[in-house]
């Protein structure tokens, strides 16, 4: 009796989540980090799933369920641009996922949206993720040149997180270095990009060079979309010395280039900017770990956005050095601030900026007419440690942000104030 | 022959302890450790402050003693502080700092780190009982990191050896100077402590290589039985050490080196660290210190503390944890709160606040933060006064050096932070950082006291 109850309730609830009731976010300082800039007080419209309206002075629809957000901050969902959530529950044991991944292999096929971490995300105001294969060096030896394709999902736990696949391939100049060196690497990056085109080597070949060419036999499914300028291929580099043979042969070979680490970016500056090649990084990385890193410094996001480089935040890792996060990148965008990174700057490197980098801008980024609503409602500065998430919406939908780790607290608070 | 001259040395060296020491037994299984862990062992510590002065004044104090001071004065005199408080007169002459309203606190202490270290040289995988080996001798001590960790307000750490051994060895606490030598960061007078890990590590580390321990349930029997190696250990050299009669007529014991370090661990002279995750584990651990008759003195990471919390406060073990945890990745990680150091301040525990990582040591301060507004938003509050515990004094008991450092109080080594901000804050950071008052950094003119390492190759202009 109760078993059927519960299950009236549970689809009451389901229900109402779908429900198309438009909802208004009032009298909150809205972060749009859209075309409508900030507005003091603002008001956001959502209606099935999208952004409707957002302005000043917006009339609410007749029958919207209406948030006061009064006193509150308004921004978008932020969005991890590198990340590793969901894709392993136990990375002591499960190395495997989100590993060795050949060029035509899809991420987001290894995502498990009810991974805990997932709901840890967006507990702490992220509402979106960047899924980007490892590359080990063990599989470059296997004869893997990509790492297959990166993804934007969300983080709302539905089995239809997925946002956008096939967003970009990965190669890692880190592993292939360590997997056979670098001056094997570079040509034959070039090589499988031209066979991907359909060219062939004969352009690589200096004129009276007796290469001999294979046909462009076997296209790399994860690839026609960066070849077509669709998508851009995502480079894992540290070095300032590789990251000018990347622009090099993304000028030459006219594709569209993510420099992902690029810890010593800040060296070549102007280079990447005059390249228009795009940068996600963790900006709080400034201690080497390895000779691949020495220039490692706090004022490489600065810099770089200086140069006028488009950068995006990978959000914190677990203890891992390597440049994925599994969480929300809101503190290491604020402590960004802290070493003299424009607010403004590091707020877009967790927004706009890697929806733009990764071409998912037309889904989300920003708060803006047409977009999905992933919005956040803040009780204060959303990248300062006082403040916490009040609410937010994914596709719409306000989420419960009671977590695993959020009532495992609330039971031993309990425990302990009830025995005092 | 060989074993006469072993027991010469020894006895030499706990004479030096009789003098050097007062209240503290004279004789010990381990001849190259007393209570003042190296002073009078090898190795010893070769750091000599400058004797530097210098006030501060203007200043917002958090002494880590007390309530906070407004518009406070603190004043240095040969590396020592000697005076704090409101109203403070100045020595003449002494070299004056405006904090111009800003935040002063202690100078921070990180009691768990691994800089200077790699996977390589900080974990000996031979064997899950390498009690014997000394973390100081695998120290990197040019690692840039120490740099950032002094950048941003950490004047004293404790590196420890890795978690894949039960018995890890022995850990070392450093000022954190830049020197030519670990002797010459090492932080006097300072105890060295003995690493432990229970849980997951040494069990899958020794799985993986087909020798013991494969599970946690034979990892506790090899402890078990070193204890037991060790306090018949310690036995033997109490009853050599008591038959002063016939001294010289008995041979001593054979030194082992593991043993030694046990040994010590076990009468109290190394304070005993154990990387522990899980409220099970942990609890173990205190009965296995109830069966050995040996002190814990910290759990380091403990993710599950706040599930017993009042065991851990009645036992007056201190945890060393994440400010705002880190949840997973592994099996015994999946209890983790970011809460969890609320509910060990709460029950009136001693709580410190440790890094783990380099990445983590530049940012404790705003950890602490976080911490502070998790625990106000329980509804259990928590005062700048209290939090900045988690950072200095907490730790510096944990480590035997709060007669030194921890605290801006009388008589103490001059380590004192200058904070840009409310050192609570996420934008906060050091502009100015004194360990025995001298000013190891100063964000207005950066990269002084930078690692040898890092000249040439690493630029820091602003």
């Amino acid at each position: 009796m109760i078993r059927y109850w519960l299950a009236g309730a549970l689809l009451c609830v389901v229900a109402s989540a779908a429900e198309a009731q438009p909802i208004a976010l009032v009298g909150g300082r809205v972060l749009t980090e859209g075309p409508e800039g900030d507005l003091p007080t603002g008001t956001v419209i959502i209606d099935s799933g999208r952004i409707i309206a957002v302005g000043r002075d917006v009339p609410v629809p007749a029958g919207a369920k209406i948030i006061d957000a009064s006193g509150k901050i308004v921004t978008p969902g932020f969005i991890n641009a590198a990340s590793d959530v969901g894709l392993s529950d136990l990375s002591t044991t499960e190395p495997g996922n989100g590993g060795s991944n050949p060029a035509g292999n899809e991420i987001y096929r290894a995502f498990n949206p009810r991974n805990a971490m997932v709901k840890e995300n967006l507990t702490d105001g992220a509402t979106a993720a960047i899924l980007v294969p490892y590359l080990n060096p063990q599989s470059v030896a296997q004869g893997n040149l990509f790492g297959g394709g990166a993804a934007a999902v969300d983080m709302s736990g539905s089995f239809d997180s997925l946002i956008q696949a096939d967003i970009g391939n990965i190669v890692s100049v880190r592993s292939a270095a360590a997997a056979g060196g670098r001056e094997a690497f570079f040509p034959k990056l070039v090589q499988q990009i031209r066979q991907a085109k359909g060219t062939g080597m004969q352009s690589l070949a200096k004129p009276g060079a007796a290469l001999s060419v294979p046909p462009a036999a076997r296209s790399i499914p994860g690839l026609e979309r960066i070849v077509k300028g669709e998508a851009p291929l995502i480079v894992e580099v540290q070095r300032a010395s590789d990251i000018v043979q990347v622009l090099d042969i993304a000028r030459d070979e006219k594709i569209d280039v993510i420099l992902l680490g690029a810890a010593e970016g800040w060296l070549v500056a102007d280079r990447i900017a005059q390249a228009g090649a795009k940068v996600v990084l963790q900006p709080d990385a400034n201690s080497p770990s390895d000779f691949e890193s020495l220039y490692s410094t706090y004022q490489n996001a600065a810099r770089l956005v200086k140069a006028g480089v488009e950068v995006a935040f990978i959000g914190e890792a677990m203890l891992i050095p390597v440049p994925r996060g599994t969480r929300s990148p809101r503190f290491i965008a604020g402590r960004a601030v802290a070493y003299g990174l424009d607010y403004r700057a590091a707020l877009k490197a967790i927004t706009a900026a890697p929806a733009h980098i990764y071409k998912v801008d037309s889904q989300i980024g920003s708060i803006e007419v047409g977009k999905r609503a992933d919005i956040t409602i803040w009780s204060g500065d959303p990248l300062e440690v006082t403040s916490f998430v009040e609410h937010v919406f994914v596709k719409g939908v306000e989420q419960s942000l009671d977590s695993r780790t959020s009532l495992l607290r609330d039971k031993y608070q309990k425990l302990l104030d009830g025995a005092n | 022959m060989v074993a006469r001259s072993r027991g010469k040395w020894t006895v030499v060296l706990a004479c030096v302890a009789v003098f050097s020491l007062s209240g503290i037994p004279a004789q010990s299984a381990s001849p190259d450790v007393d209570a003042t862990g190296n002073s009078a062992g090898p190795f010893a510590s070769t750091y000599k402050p400058r004797p530097e002065s210098v006030a501060i004044i203007n200043a917002k104090i958090l002494t880590a003693a007390g309530p906070v001071i407004e518009n406070g004065t603190i004043v240095i005199v040969g590396g020592r502080i000697a005076a704090v408080g409101p109203g403070v007169a100045l020595p003449t002459g002494i070299r004056v700092v405006d904090a111009k309203g800003r935040w002063v606190t202690p100078g921070l202490i990180d009691m768990h780190s691994h800089i200077g270290l790699s996977n390589a040289t900080g974990n000996e995988m031979s064997s899950p009982i390498s009690a014997e080996a000394w973390v100081e001798h695998s120290l990197w001590i040019d690692d840039p990191s120490f740099a950032r960790a002094r950048e941003s307000g950490i004047t004293t750490l404790q590196i420890l050896p890795g978690s894949v051994n039960l018995f890890g060895g022995r850990t070392v606490v450093l000022k954190n100077v830049t020197s030519a030598t670990v002797e010459g960061m090492k932080f006097p007078l300072a105890p060295q402590g003995l690493k432990m890990a229970c849980g997951e590590n040494p069990a899958r580390t020794y799985a993986a290589k087909g020798m013991a321990p494969q599970t946690p349930m034979e990892s506790m029997a090899m402890v078990r039985k070193a204890f037991i190696d060790a306090a018949r250990y310690r036995d033997q050299w109490n009853t050599y050490h008591n038959s002063p009669a016939s001294r010289g007529k008995i041979e001593p014991p054979v030194r082992d080196l593991k043993l030694d370090t046990i040994a010590a661990a076990l009468d109290g002279k190394l304070p005993i660290h154990i990387h522990c995750y899980t409220s099970a584990g942990m609890m173990q651990y205190i009965n296995l210190s109830h069966e050995f008759g040996f002190k814990i003195t910290a759990f380091h990471h403990a993710t599950e503390a706040y599930r017993i919390a009042k065991i851990l406060a009645a036992e007056r073990i201190g945890i060393a944890s994440w400010g705002a945890a880190i949840y997973g990745p592994k099996q015994e990680s999946l209890g983790t709160i970011q809460e969890n150091g609320a509910f060990i301040e709460r029950v009136g525990g001693i709580f410190a606040l440790h890094s783990d990582s380099a990445a983590n040591i530049q940012h404790l301060h705003s950890d602490a933060g976080r911490l502070m507004a998790l625990s106000n938003r329980m509804n259990w509050p928590v005062t700048p006064d209290r939090a900045i515990r988690w950072l200095t004094i907490n730790p510096a008991k944990l480590l035997g050096v709060d007669a030194y450092v921890g605290s801006l109080e009388v008589g103490k080594n001059g380590d004192v932070v200058l904070w840009s901000r409310d050192p609570f804050s996420i934008y906060s950071v050091a502009d100015v950082v004194l360990i025995d008052g001298v000013n190891v950094f100063d964000r207005s003119a950066p990269g002084q006291e930078d690692s040898d390492f890092s000249l040439g190759q690493y630029r820091r202009e602003q």
